[in-house]
């Protein structure tokens, strides 16, 4: 029989072989966190587009399919009279060319401080309803993470930033713009649409 | 009685090692540069015919297909040689429109929307845009950007089912919420 080779690794060996598992793994850890990261964006990204996309499509649909023949725009926010107001409420009623009548609502309210900066001890929340009056369903804006404040209140990853409505010169238009710690503002929802065109 | 053969206990040599440690990389190599340029060609078709701009194209037609928008015959020509029209808000013969129409490109963040709107008028078909397009190599009339949606979009060889003729194709300049991108649309025109 022969003898078997029972000199085993010196720990010039071992420590080489040691090195190279450890670099070898140190590399593929930055690239799969790299990709995983990357995974998780184009997960947001889709998230964000298909609520983008739904709730577009069906306020387009009636806008475009029916027709726009009058808006009135109601914001109700903190003021003078009323500076502790939690949040801000956009209320959009659109006058289609059949008689019927949509509303789209935007509901904003942020952990912290409301609109006039006043100090709010409530939670985040962000919702978008849009249908016949008082039937509005609602589309809550997708939940991409949290963090808490200092008060224990919710503060979503994306929120709503900034909403800007206009009904000048016979144009209507209204834009929510979201904000996101890895995605900036790169994503929101516009919807512009002639008036009795 | 069969002798048994000796198993070759010797191992690879360090040069067979490295050779086939070489032709792995090699292999990993060639993957990685074949599928990392398709992350870059789908991040670059995201700003193609998005929502937003196709919603922006569609109304933009709604308002080139009104009577009062005036396509004139020589326009049809320049259209018809070959070429492509601008869009202006000033070719609408109804003052109110006209108001609207400046409004709706300033809404819809069409590219220099203020001053000459890039809003091209052309035939349905594609080909000789496309040629036109592609014959401006240094970008003096077209953008870089809007090049490669040109040369991302197909013929339409095949007639329109609307019997539409012309198409229209539009740059936006996404200004709002703080960032600056471009996107791009086409849709048919019927005029």
């Amino acid at each position: 029989m022969k003898k078997l080779n029972n000199k085993g690794m010196t720990s010039i060996e071992v420590l080489l072989a040691f090195i190279v598992v450890v670099m070898l793994s140190v590399s593929m850890y930055t690239t799969i966190s790299a990709y995983q990261n990357k995974q998780n964006i184009e997960s947001f990204k889709e998230k964000i587009m298909t609520y983008k996309n739904l709730l577009t499509k069906e306020i387009n649909d009636d806008l475009i399919k029916k027709g726009l023949i009058a808006v009135n725009v109601e914001v109700q926010e903190p003021n003078e009279a009323n500076p502790n107001r939690t949040g801000t409420d956009y209320i959009i009623t659109f006058t289609l060319k059949n008689g019927q009548q949509k509303r789209m609502k935007i509901h904003v309210v942020k952990a912290g401080e409301n609109a006039a900066g006043v100090a709010v001890d409530a939670n985040d929340s962000f919702i978008i309803s849009y249908g016949d009056i008082n039937k509005e369903m609602e589309y809550p804006i997708p939940n991409l993470g949290s963090t808490k404040n200092a008060n224990g209140k919710i503060v979503y990853d994306l929120r709503i930033n900034t909403v800007e409505i206009s009904t000048d010169d016979g144009i209507f238009s209204v834009m929510v713009g979201f904000t996101h710690p890895d995605l900036t503002n790169r994503y929101n929802i516009s919807i512009v649409c002639p008036i009795n065109f | 009685m069969v002798k048994m053969k000796k198993l070759n206990s010797k191992g690879f040599v360090m040069t067979e090692t490295l050779v086939v440690a070489v032709f792995i990389m090699g292999i990993f190599g060639i993957m990685y540069n074949n599928y990392y340029p398709l992350i870059g060609e789908y991040e670059r078709r995201e700003v193609f015919d998005d929502v937003d701009s196709k919603y922006g194209a569609f109304w933009i037609k709604r308002f080139i297909q009104h009577s009062s928008y005036d396509l004139s015959a020589a326009q049809k020509n320049t259209i018809n040689s070959n070429g492509y029209v601008l869009f202006s808000c000033n070719n609408i013969n109804n003052d109110y429109r006209k108001t609207m129409c400046n409004k709706l490109l300033k809404e819809l963040e069409v590219k220099d929307y203020n001053l000459q709107p890039k809003v091209y008028i052309t035939k349905y078909n594609l080909e000789s845009f496309k040629n036109y397009v592609e014959a401006d190599t240094n970008y003096a009339t077209f953008s870089g950007g809007f090049s490669d949606y040109v040369n991302f979009l197909p013929m339409y060889r095949v007639p329109s089912l609307n019997d539409a003729a012309y198409r229209v194709l539009i740059e936006f300049d996404r200004n709002k919420n703080g960032l600056n991108y471009t996107t791009y649309a086409t849709i048919e025109v019927k005029k």
